[in-house]
């Protein structure tokens, strides 16, 4: 059984701090303060921004700035990060967008965050939707 | 279609141009997937498109075979280049015509 499917990794008082519970379904949701003390783990000394994309604990959108990318091709500065974060998806988190960039690309690189779900299209919205309704 | 490695494989040595993606180009169930397909729309070659939607086991069975984590996944020449933000990323920097162009001169 592939690793990720069943995960033990994620504290519940993760999941009860993150204060955006819509409905008590017992649905698997995390707080942007801890996506950021786990991508800190992958990458100490970077800076990380995360963004909660829809307050459903389970998209986000997360810069990660440090001098460390610098040579490195985008594709090895995501796994420096997946190799933590691959732990936590699907559940609970379910969408993880990275920009990971040195500090002279982020000086340029203006407004990162990509909402997957901005055209209102994808299988998920109705659920998000459901669930900030209830 | 077993979605074992040997197939998977096998697609992306066949097509120079591969989006493992949530749905189809034109019927995207995922933003991502939808951005990716568009990426490789601009490039303006022809891609392979497999919806990992068809069948529960596709996700896991790709993801474990490239470790990587997240869909949607684009391949040229075989070789993963990331997901979508990769994709775009490398599509505005020119860098994707580049690798498809050396991949194809060497082939």
């Amino acid at each position: 059984m592939p690793s990720y499917v069943l995960n033990f990794n994620h504290p519940r008082k993760h999941r009860l701090k993150a204060g955006f519970l819509y409905g008590s379904t017992g649905a698997d949701m995390v707080a942007a303060e801890w996506v950021e003390s786990e991508v800190l783990k992958a990458v100490p000394e970077a800076l990380v921004e995360v963004i909660d994309l829809h307050g459903s604990g389970d998209h986000f959108h997360v810069r990660i700035i440090t001098e460390s990318f610098e040579g490195m091709r985008p594709l090895q500065r995501q796994r420096m990060v997946l190799e933590v974060m691959k732990h936590h998806i699907p559940r609970p988190i379910h969408a993880l967008d990275l920009k990971c960039m040195t500090p002279k690309q982020a000086e340029t690189a203006g407004d990162t965050a990509f909402d997957p779900h901005g055209g209102g299209r994808g299988i998920h919205i109705n659920r998000i939707n459901r669930q900030k309704r209830e | 279609m077993d979605w074992t490695e040997q197939e998977i494989q096998a697609i992306v040595d066949e097509h120079a141009l591969v989006l493992f993606m949530k749905g189809t180009p034109n019927e995207p169930q995922c933003g991502f997937s939808n951005r990716a397909a568009q990426v490789l729309q601009q490039l303006g070659e022809p891609f392979a498109a497999v919806n990992i939607l068809t069948d529960p086991r596709a996700i896991p069975s790709v993801c474990n075979w490239a470790d990587f984590p997240t869909m949607p996944q684009v391949y040229v020449h075989g070789e993963l280049i990331g997901g979508s933000d990769i994709a775009l990323e490398m599509l505005q920097d020119g860098s994707l015509r580049e690798m498809f162009d050396a991949g194809r001169d060497s082939n």
